[in-house]
């Protein structure tokens, strides 16, 4: 290490990310398999999104964001239990009712069903036990919407998935931009003499704010294109490459499809086709110029929380081969008491890992990021 | 370097052709000005160098253009990113990560440059731009001249061969924009940069540039464009920057295009001569037949509107402290001072968008603390930095009924109603737009939307914030037509702006904000002929004269007849007699 060039810069994790990304996805792909039909542990897992969401959230507008998705929660368990409650076609389950809805038939071109009849507790709460699954899930994407560095996961992308890319930052770079944007314009409305009194008052506001956010998105995908986003190597791949990249997700559909219907063969057809299609992907990105700023360095609290997540993943999987009775409730066909297995909700507490080592270490460092710039060699 | 053969562009599903048999070259290493009036093609221009037209956009293309040796037509912009860089019009669009180091070293990261040379280049664009002190800033913590020096150096550390830049400067104040400037000048000086700028404000970009492309807009058909070095160009133009201007109308030759050269002039026939004896104190050497430009002496003692000592703090920060102004009837104020010194947030909590701290704010005596913005609206009409925010219907005569139905008075019949939105579109010069949608027009046409859909409702009081911005000399000098028209029925209009010709030509009263204070007050010509920054081509070229504008400096000449008769060429006539 004795050349003249400065050293390439290397941090404890990408700007403003406590973890590594690597470390985030795995972390998201656990939470997702932690969610399950009983509604106490789904609990387990939602308490423990926001207790990441609030110790390891990034800086950035969309790092304090996580909120929003915790109202969006709320209103599709509201919407959901509404909607599993009502009986359709007169057909009532369970035996607890609770009250008689009239009847309503709805139009031919609507289907001509026939809404309402008795609605009863099982109904209700099975409604209400379905929008909890999909709160549990909105929370572990919001809880990782919070926590990750998105350029850092951007930057994780192949190569080949240039407009997937390209979409995603617009995306990205929209929310915030959305935000400050409705303050600007509903300041401009109310310049204009028109008065906030009901939420039909904001109709105004969204042409200008679609607009608006349509124009600066092509702006935005112009700069990306102009500044080489997306280069590709001079090099056309080879046509053997493209039907790689063609047939690898074909057989992997292919097995996803024959293990629905029991199929353990589907298994193997969707590792083999994951893989084919990854591989592909990799030897078309591996001739495109592209380098890194910003090493991620792998610290020992990325393994560790790597770990957790991988335990909890395979400990999740493992359970539902052998079907094990925790994971499971059903209001039907009368309400019990969801059961509690200590040792289920003993493997979910891994999900917590992140937020425990960050809250250890900030009283250790006085510092949330922990940006080092030290040297690493050479290697590029 | 840049070579543009026989090239005709027409946008998807667009009716005229935007370029029409374009042929031209750039030389490695020029600093190139292209100019035009808004909507003349500069910005298609532009875009043909890196290939985002016809890449990006589509539509018909005819012709080559030729980037160091690559044909824009085999290589899409992605593939030119390391021969050309491009800053766009507006930095807020361009920012593509969350924090300034990321954002410089993304392009490089696409390159596929090695880290270790990354590491150099950063630095090295951070201390060329003066930011190093924002690296680990969040980019949406930045002020707009902060923004496009970041824009400028996330190019800049690409190390294109030709750098092109669209209004760069059209958002800053005139410090930063010299600032932003003379970097260009050193790296086209010191690097053989090519740079491609375009630019309305001729006056900031003219002396560096060794080429300007004119873009002049036909009757109806596309633009006629050349190319020339700048003294020969602009002889002819109709776009001048006002020291040339009064350079053609004194028929100086060779043409000035700096204040230095202009100077040269100025002292050769002495035309600045201080006469301590015969000169009396600005206003009473004023020639005969000056335009008033002194508050009204008829003005009633009490202003329409006071603001006394405001104060406005934002999170235990100072952003306004102890400000007062007085606004009169008939009064055009200009609000000046360096990007972030609290000029937006003065309007805005004039408005009531901002709660202030502390202190008052009276409209005809009266405190409106209480009063909601609606409210507020109807007597104080509020014109923000984008227009487009502003605009949402599907006409303009549907966006000017809309402010008109939110505001309705008891009084107020349809016909009146019609009536006002009639007179408001012959005020504008809006009536061959009226039924167009407000989003397809140009730059200027919009702001006249939003001028016009703020003050169908008449306010007694209109505050502009940075009204010039993006606009072309001739929409400039109309929108100043337009401000004194108002100014004469009475209004009172309060400013916020960068641009110094336009307070130096309508401005009664200018107010220096700096960090949150009133520096000073004064009229134009006292406070923008001593300023350095804040003051006109013109002031600094009389620095001894009260002139700020190129009709005073022709007036104030006329007086002074034995010096101007001596030139052979009639003073008035616009004839340029410069050299080619």
């Amino acid at each position: 290490m004795s050349t003249l060039q400065p050293q390439a810069i290397s941090r404890s994790a990408s700007a403003g990310s406590n973890f590594h990304s690597a470390v985030w996805l795995l972390w998201l792909l656990a939470g997702i398999a932690a969610i399950s039909y009983n509604p106490l542990l789904n609990a387990l897992v939602m308490v423990q999104a926001v207790l990441v969401a609030v110790a390891c959230h990034t800086d950035s507008p969309v790092g304090h964001a996580f909120g929003l998705f915790l109202r969006l929660g709320l209103l599709l368990v509201v919407i959901r239990t509404v909607l599993g409650g009502i009986p359709v076609g007169g057909i009532s389950y369970g035996g607890t009712l609770l009250f008689t809805l009239p009847q309503l038939k709805l139009p031919v071109w609507l289907g001509g069903l026939h809404l309402g009849g008795q609605v009863t507790l099982e109904m209700v709460l099975g409604g209400l036990m379905g929008g909890l699954r999909l709160w549990t899930l909105i929370l572990v994407f919001g809880a990782f919407n919070a926590v990750a560095d998105h350029y850092g996961l951007l930057r994780r992308t192949p190569r080949m998935l240039f407009h997937a890319g390209l979409a995603a930052t617009i995306a990205l770079t929209f929310v915030p931009q959305v935000i400050l944007q409705l303050q600007a314009i509903r300041d401009a409305q109310r310049l204009r003499g028109h008065q906030f009194r009901s939420w039909r008052d904001g109709l105004p506001l969204i042409v200008p704010l679609l607009a608006g956010g349509l124009e600066r998105s092509i702006q935005l995908a112009e700069a990306m294109d102009s500044r080489g986003y997306g280069r590709i190597g001079r090099h056309r791949p080879s046509h053997w490459l493209e039907a790689l990249l063609i047939g690898g997700p074909t057989i992997l559909a292919l097995g996803l499809y024959m293990s629905l219907t029991a199929d353990r063969r589907g298994w193997l057809a969707v590792i083999g086709g994951g893989l084919l299609a990854a591989g592909a992907l990799h030897w078309l990105g591996a001739g495109t110029p592209r380098s890194r700023y910003i090493r991620e360095r792998w610290q020992r609290r990325d393994t560790i929380v790597a770990l957790a997540s991988l335990l909890l993943l395979c400990g999740m999987t493992a359970l539902r081969y052998f079907r094990a009775g925790g994971l499971l409730y059903t209001t039907l066909p009368r309400v019990t008491l969801p059961v509690f297995e200590p040792t289920v909700g003993a493997l979910l507490l891994l999900l917590s890992v992140p937020a425990l080592l960050q809250l250890w270490g900030r009283k250790e460092t006085h510092g949330r990021h922990n940006v080092q710039y030290s040297t690493v060699g050479d290697r590029t | 370097m840049i070579e543009f053969v026989h090239v005709s562009y027409t946008y998807a599903n667009a009716k005229q052709p935007a370029l029409v048999d374009l042929s031209l070259r750039i030389d490695e290493g020029d600093f190139v000005l292209v100019m035009g009036a808004s909507g003349s093609g500069k910005s298609t221009f532009l875009r043909c160098i890196n290939g985002l037209v016809p890449h990006f956009y589509g539509g018909q293309w005819a012709g080559q253009v030729c980037v160091a040796g690559r044909d824009t037509r085999r290589n899409d912009p992605r593939q030119l990113a390391d021969v050309v860089g491009f800053v766009f019009q507006d930095p807020e669009a361009q920012m593509v990560v969350e924090v300034v180091e990321d954002e410089l070293v993304f392009g490089m990261e696409n390159l596929g440059i090695s880290p270790q040379i990354m590491r150099r280049r950063v630095e090295e664009v951070l201390d060329q731009l003066e930011i190093a002190h924002l690296r680990r800033r969040r980019v949406t913590t930045l002020s707009g001249g902060e923004r496009q020096r970041v824009a400028i150096a996330a190019v800049l550390a690409m190390q294109p061969k030709v750098l092109v830049l669209d209004e760069p400067t059209s958002q800053l104040d005139p410090h930063t924009a010299e600032e932003v400037l003379t970097a260009l000048q050193k790296l086209n000086a010191d690097l053989g940069l090519t740079i491609v700028l375009s630019e309305h404000r001729l006056e900031r970009v003219v002396q560096y540039a060794d080429h300007i492309i004119s873009f002049e807009r036909g009757p109806n058909g596309p633009p006629s464009v050349t190319i020339g070095p700048p003294r020969t160009i602009l002889a002819h133009s109709s776009l001048a920057p006002p020291l040339v201007h009064l350079g053609r109308a004194l028929g100086w030759a060779p043409l000035p295009l700096t204040i230095k050269e202009g100077r040269r002039q100025v002292v050769a026939q002495s035309l600045d001569d201080v006469r301590p004896a015969d000169a009396p104190p600005a206003t009473s050497a004023l020639p005969a037949g000056w335009r008033q430009r002194q508050p009204n002496q008829h003005t009633p003692p009490a202003p329409v509107l006071q603001v006394d000592s405001l104060h406005v703090r934002r999170s235990n920060h100072a952003i306004l402290h102890n400000v007062t102004l007085d606004l009169h009837s008939g009064e055009i104020v200009a609000i000046m001072g360096r990007n972030g010194a609290g000029k937006t947030t003065l309007l805005r909590t004039i408005m009531g968008l901002e709660p202030p701290s502390q202190g008052r704010i009276m409209y005809q005596g009266q405190n409106i603390a209480a009063l909601p913005v609606e409210q507020r609206a109807k007597q104080i009409g509020y014109v923000p930095q984008d227009p487009r925010s502003l605009l949402f219907q599907e006409t303009v005569v549907a966006e000017l009924r809309w402010t008109l139905r939110q505001q309705r008075s008891a009084a107020a019949t349809p016909e009146v109603e019609e009536d006002r939105v009639r007179r408001a579109l012959e005020m504008f010069q809006l009536q061959h737009v009226a039924t167009a949608h407000p989003r397809d027009l140009s730059g200027g046409e919009q702001q006249r939307v939003a001028l016009a859909s703020i003050l169908v409702a008449e306010p007694a009081i209109l505050l502009l914030d940075e009204p010039t911005r993006g606009l072309d000399y001739e929409h400039k000098t109309l929108l100043q037509a337009l401000l004194n028209r108002l100014k004469d029925a009475g209004r009172s209009i309060a400013l916020v702006t960068h641009d110094v010709e336009l307070a130096a030509a309508c401005a009664d009263r200018i107010v220096l904000l700096g960090n949150g204070e009133v520096v000073v007050t004064g009229p134009p010509r006292e406070l923008l002929n001593s300023s350095l920054i804040f003051s006109s081509q013109i002031g600094k070229l009389f620095r001894h004269q009260p002139w700020l504008t190129v009709d005073e400096a022709l007036a104030g000449l006329g007086q002074q007849s034995t010096v101007v008769e001596e030139q052979p060429s009639d003073q008035k006539a616009p004839q340029p007699t410069a050299k080619p």
